[in-house]
């Protein structure tokens, strides 16, 4: 899947991800690639779950870990 | 490490090129120097320290080991957890750590110069500030990612670890007060600045809106949506200034601002973080990057020539932006940008989370403060471009200078930097305010000078007030979101604290534990805000040193922490590394402290000038600028306060000098290795090698 619907080549993939990365924000794709490599057993987050999870945890009190 | 002999020649041309800038700046003595030369000797010594000295720390010092895994890697979970290309990482925690700091202190250091402030911030950096924020993100690294005041209680022991975290809590609310007070005093009596900034609420709330319920996660496309808002608030503002029955509404006195101030902060820090501190976030981290490289291609381009001397009289402590001698003021003056004590909670926060490799630690704690120190010496650029006269006019408090132009000109002539009033009108009608005189804290020089280099590059003089304006909405963004965030993790300390007297108090899902701890911070950071804008001598020349030594405190407080490691790893043949900057910020540190606290001087001393108005108070007088017996009493108890918290920062550091020194002494009594590191494995399965 890529990041937004608007145009998508490999390139332009790579550049949105590095600007997510620049401002902190957690990247889908990936997250759904580790679920599926370390924890095939577990449903994974949907975006939308994933997107409010990871601002809450940026922000939040208590630090909770995953794995 | 290789050395070929093309590097070898490459690294000889940067060495030579930075020694000619320095020449250049140290020749032309008498002549104004032109900028370029300040930013070229600054990049050549960064490029340097970072080839050299980084790699030293790097290889020799750390010995940083690709074969340990990251915390990243070890808990990798998609989300906290994500190993990081290094670049991306670079970016991301320069971001995190570039802040007000390197744009307000060497602003207010220009009074006795451009050469003291541009000297402390390149020894400073390379000697403390980048050797600091290394150690601690290695540090961090191997201690699974913990946080500066985890690591104190491990290493120092938890009355240590206590200490610390009151020490980190004090600064975090003088921070808040200071950077408020910053915003204050950009936006009193500014219409056209006051509604940009009030635009950013609802613009935050609608980008927060758009991307938790419209498009969740979308950040490019809201921040592009806020971007284009914020222009326009910008260019609308002017309308807004010179309409008659708008420009009334966004008139503020300061301490309306101070009030409103810290009721936005007590509601948005209560607010859902997606709803406004988040979307906020983006944006002024979308315009933080923006500007910085803007600033520096304006720099590069346009090359304006400092108009300030290399040094002022104002060396002697008489100056009017702050009191104080050279030594000790200056170093506590410049913190960020030479070195801060903050950015070791950053680079033991999210940073090491996300660190792919040990190897990446020196681009990003090294490098990245390098680059922060960077963003100082442009900051320094951008005041010392400016007419020496227009920089004390806005510098200076109404107490020293008067309130019209006239008296401003006629005094600041008077101490030899010729100005007309005229020349101080014009400057003010160019950028589309009322008034330039005694906006201090730093952030309207800046933008003063920003527009100027802006407006020589892109649009010419027609676009100066846009670029003023765009300037001071840059600024008071990110202080605003450093509010917000700062309110919110000073509460969770708060709660903390409270949580180990009474467990109900330290619920963090409990509102009313929530407001009260809410409740506690702002009104603590509000009470130094209010007591600066209605200071006799402007407040950033009280609250900007006190949160200079707090700081300060904190760095030497983090250094000492890394002493004790490198002892404690049994590397106390390096440990001058860290010991050397640790000497240097406890002599200038406990100095300043003494001097704000003790000195004669009631302009440098706390208790004189609450003396002062205490005796006065006693026979009855009124001193300016209060105005009745009461206000004399206040005057006299804040400076009282001051003290008292200046004292606290002192005492702190000197009983974590007891503390270090006795664990450093254990360590090295003991035979083997006593850091608390986590063991090296073998990188685990599943994970890219």
């Amino acid at each position: 899947m890529s990041g937004s619907g608007w145009f998508s080549s490999p390139a332009l993939d790579r550049l949105r991800r590095a600007l997510r990365g620049l401002f902190g924000m957690p990247d889908y794709p990936r997250y759904l690639e580790h679920m599926q490599r370390c924890h095939p057993d577990r449903s994974p987050l949907s975006e939308r779950e994933f997107h409010r999870h990871a601002i809450d945890r940026r922000y939040g009190a208590s630090r909770a870990r995953c794995c | 490490m290789k050395r070929t002999p093309s590097s070898t020649l490459i690294w000889l041309a940067v060495a030579a090129l930075g020694a000619f800038a320095f020449a250049a700046i140290a020749l032309n003595r008498g002549e104004s120097v032109n900028s370029a030369w300040l930013v070229t000797a600054a990049l050549c010594v960064y490029f340097i320290a970072y080839r050299f000295y980084g790699r030293y720390i790097a290889d020799r010092v750390l010995r940083l080991d690709d074969a340990r895994p990251t915390p990243a890697v070890r808990h990798e979970d998609g989300l906290d957890y994500v190993p990081t290309s290094k670049w991306v990482l670079y970016g991301h925690h320069f971001a995190a750590i570039a802040g007000a700091g390197p744009l307000v202190g060497p602003v207010l250091a220009a009074q006795m110069g451009y050469l003291p402030g541009t000297l402390w911030i390149l020894v400073g950096v390379v000697v403390a500030g980048a050797v600091q924020d290394f150690v601690v993100l290695f540090a961090s690294l191997r201690r699974d990612g913990r946080s500066l005041g985890q690591m104190v209680r491990m290493e120092l022991g938890p009355t240590a670890g206590t200490l610390a975290q009151v020490g980190t809590l004090a600064i975090m609310i003088i921070i808040l007060a200071v950077l408020s007070l910053v915003v204050v005093k950009a936006l009193t009596a500014s219409p056209w600045g006051l509604f940009t900034i009030a635009a950013t609420i609802p613009i935050a709330l609608l980008m927060g809106i758009y991307m938790r319920v419209l498009r969740p996660g979308r950040i490019a496309e809201a921040s592009a949506i806020g971007v284009v808002l914020l222009l326009l608030s910008i260019v609308y503002g002017r309308n807004v200034a010179e309409h008659a029955t708008l420009a009334p509404l966004f008139t503020w006195s300061g301490t309306a601002l101070a009030w409103g101030l810290i009721v936005y902060g007590a509601i948005a820090a209560s607010l859902p973080v997606w709803l406004m501190l988040a979307p906020r976030d983006y944006l002024s981290t979308f315009l933080k990057l923006g500007t910085i490289i803007a600033l520096a291609l304006g720099i590069l381009f346009v090359a304006p020539p400092l108009a300030m001397p290399a040094t002022t009289r104002f060396l002697d402590g008489t100056g009017p932006v702050f009191s104080g001698q050279l030594f000790p003021f200056l170093f506590i003056t410049i913190a960020c940008g030479a070195v801060s004590g903050f950015h070791s909670l950053i680079a033991s926060g999210t940073t090491p989370k996300m660190l792919e490799r040990e190897s990446h630690a020196r681009l990003i704690g090294f490098g990245g403060m390098l680059t922060e120190s960077f963003v100082a010496i442009m900051a320094l650029t951008a005041a010392c471009v400016l007419d020496p006269g227009i920089y004390f006019a806005m510098n200076s408090p109404a107490a020293a200078i008067g309130a019209t132009a006239a008296e401003a000109a006629a005094t600041i002539s008077s101490w030899g930097f010729t100005i007309t009033p005229e020349t101080i009108t014009q400057t003010a009608t160019d950028i589309g305010e009322s008034t330039i005189l005694s906006r201090t804290g730093g952030a309207p020089t800046l933008a003063v000078g920003m527009a100027q280099i802006m407006a020589t590059a892109l649009g010419g003089k027609a676009l100066t007030a846009f670029w003023y304006h765009f300037a001071i909405l840059f600024e008071a963004l990110f202080i605003l979101t450093a509010v917000d965030a700062g309110t919110r993790a000073c509460r969770f300390m708060i709660q903390d604290m409270l949580g180990h007297a009474w467990a109900p108090l330290g619920d963090t899902q409990r509102l009313s534990s929530n407001v009260l701890a809410t409740g506690l911070c702002v009104s603590a950071w509000g009470y130094f805000l209010y007591q600066g804008v209605v200071d006799p001598l402007g407040g950033i020349n009280t609250l900007w040193q006190l949160f200079g030594v707090g700081n300060q405190m904190l760095a030497g407080i983090a250094l000492l922490l890394c002493t004790t490691v490198l002892v404690k790893m049994k590397r106390q043949r390096y440990a001058w590394v860290t010991l050397v900057p640790t000497a240097w910020l406890l002599v200038t540190t406990v100095t300043a402290g003494l001097q704000k606290i003790f000195h004669t001087d009631p302009k440098i001393g706390f208790l004189a000038q609450g003396n002062r108005f205490s005796d006065a108070f006693a026979r009855g007088e009124l001193l300016a600028p209060a105005k009745t017996l009461e206000e004399m009493q206040r005057v006299a108890f804040n400076n009282y306060l001051d003290a008292a918290v200046c004292a606290l920062f002192t005492l702190l550091v000197l009983a974590m000098c007891v503390f270090t020194l006795r664990a450093c002494l254990q360590a090295l009594r003991t035979p083997h290795v006593t850091a608390v590191e986590i063991p090296a494995l073998a990188t685990t399965p599943g994970v890219r090698s």
